[in-house]
């Protein structure tokens, strides 16, 4: 037993030298050799689960596209009969178009980056991607879909490789406003890495389902106008000073390959 | 000596990158096995404490570099899971049987995670991290509590029945 606590003894010491060196960036050059060694089989390994997960998806889906395509039937009778949601489709259709070039119209500088792998511990909703500070980027820049559509922010930068928190990450937050006539601001907080929501919305503004909701500006980093998703619900309670709204993402975050990360 | 290591390397690379880049993509509780640790208990059980030590430090740096939370905080419960272990085997599991292996099993997913929440609670008083543990958390680890025990009880019954070489450390029961 002596012998096992003087080697714990000595494992301990070792890893407080390391966490140090991690700490004063004196590990950076090994922890991106590392990572750049390891990247292609990750890579690798991350399409094989992705394919999988579609492979998955599919089949439990299968079961429930009957019903589904029931109720799409449905709603496409709805909006055929009502001019005014054909409308608000036609305007939103406009905006989705608008996103996907978004890039070139909005003259930003963007830097490509492929997702090499999530994240190991259990507690958050990143990734990981094949960019780090040599390629400019810094802590929370904003990371967009190849269509424009905000996904995350740079949480943690390393010289070639970064780690993205995901907007449903729990300690995701994003200042935001919903395109109503009111403009109204809030803030995008995720929910338990599963979907997110928009929170401190004032009571006596005016938001529907369908609305879309975009980036503020507000922070420094994050421009103005990058489309983050719909409303799907609106929580009210009387009383309350704020309400908040269930938003429903544009895109799957499952299925990220490439990234765009918008640099100033 | 030299290709004994190499192979441990590569094995213990294999397990990490299995567990956090190809099934932790999946996002359902089925995929969330702990293969860190199901090694761990595995190196404990059947080799010199020397090995489990080189586990612990060679998965807990990779798993520190890709983690959100503080550098360290794998290593440190990789460290102490692995000791308190080591000591279990030599004061209360001196018995190898199919049983005492689950044991082992369970007792190791409890300490992990007992470490684990301890140093995120920590790390999170002092300012060092922003994550906190989410009512989700539970679930994994109760799963992971069946899940490892039922990989061991595999490993135990496949290598008992299909090799000798390891006679020596099990006994049938």
């Amino acid at each position: 037993m002596k012998r096992i606590i003087k080697l714990a003894t000595i494992a301990l010491v070792l890893i407080l030298f390391l966490s140090a060196l991690h700490y004063l960036g004196w590990l950076n050059p090994i922890e991106s050799l590392l990572v750049r060694v390891f990247s292609p089989a990750q890579a690798m390994l991350y399409s094989a689960s992705q394919g999988a997960g579609s492979f998955y998806d599919s089949w439990v889906r299968r079961r429930d596209l009957l019903a589904e395509n029931n109720q799409l039937r449905d709603w496409l009778e709805q909006y055929q009969t009502d001019y005014s949601k054909i409308i608000s489709l036609e305007q939103e259709n406009q905006l989705l178009k608008q996103e996907l070039n978004f890039i070139e119209e909005q003259q930003l500088k963007a830097v490509s980056a492929k997702i090499i792998t999530g994240v190991s511990d259990p507690l958050s909703r990143s990734v990981v991607i094949n960019r780090g500070s040599v390629d400019g980027l810094v802590k929370g820049l904003a990371v967009v879909s190849d269509r424009g559509i905000l996904v995350g922010k740079i949480h943690e930068v390393n010289d070639y490789f970064s780690k993205v928190l995901l907007l449903t990450d729990n300690n995701s937050k994003v200042a935001a406003t919903i395109q109503n006539t009111d403009q109204t601001a809030g803030l995008v907080e995720g929910q338990f890495g599963l979907s997110f929501s928009m929170t401190n919305i004032p009571q006596d503004q005016q938001i529907k389902n369908g609305d879309l909701v975009v980036t503020s500006g507000l922070e420094g980093n994050i421009p103005k106008n990058l489309l983050i998703a719909r409303i799907e619900s609106v929580n009210q309670v009387e009383n309350e000073i704020f309400k908040t709204a269930v938003l429903s993402p544009v895109i799957s975050f499952d299925n990220l390959s490439y990234v765009l990360v918008l640099t100033p | 000596m030299w290709k004994k290591i190499i192979f441990f390397i590569l094995v213990v690379l294999f397990l990490l990158l299995v567990q956090f880049s190809f099934l932790a993509n999946f996002q359902t509780l089925i995929t969330r096995l702990n293969l860190l640790l199901v090694a761990l208990v595995i190196l404990v059980s059947v080799v010199d404490f020397s090995w489990s030590l080189a586990l612990i430090l060679a998965g807990g740096l990779i798993m520190d570099i890709y983690s959100n939370l503080p550098f360290g905080l794998f290593s440190l419960t990789l460290l102490v899971t692995g000791v308190a272990l080591e000591a279990l085997m030599l004061n209360f599991f001196t018995n190898r049987s199919l049983y005492s292996f689950i044991f082992l099993g369970f007792s190791a997913t409890a300490i992990y995670y007992l470490t684990f929440g301890a140093l995120v609670g920590l790390s999170y008083l002092i300012g060092l991290t922003d994550f906190l543990l989410t009512k989700d958390f539970g679930k994994i680890i109760g799963f992971e509590f069946l899940s490892t025990a039922l990989i061991l009880a595999l490993f135990f019954i496949i290598i008992d029945n299909l090799s000798t070489r390891f006679k020596t450390n099990f006994i049938s029961q």
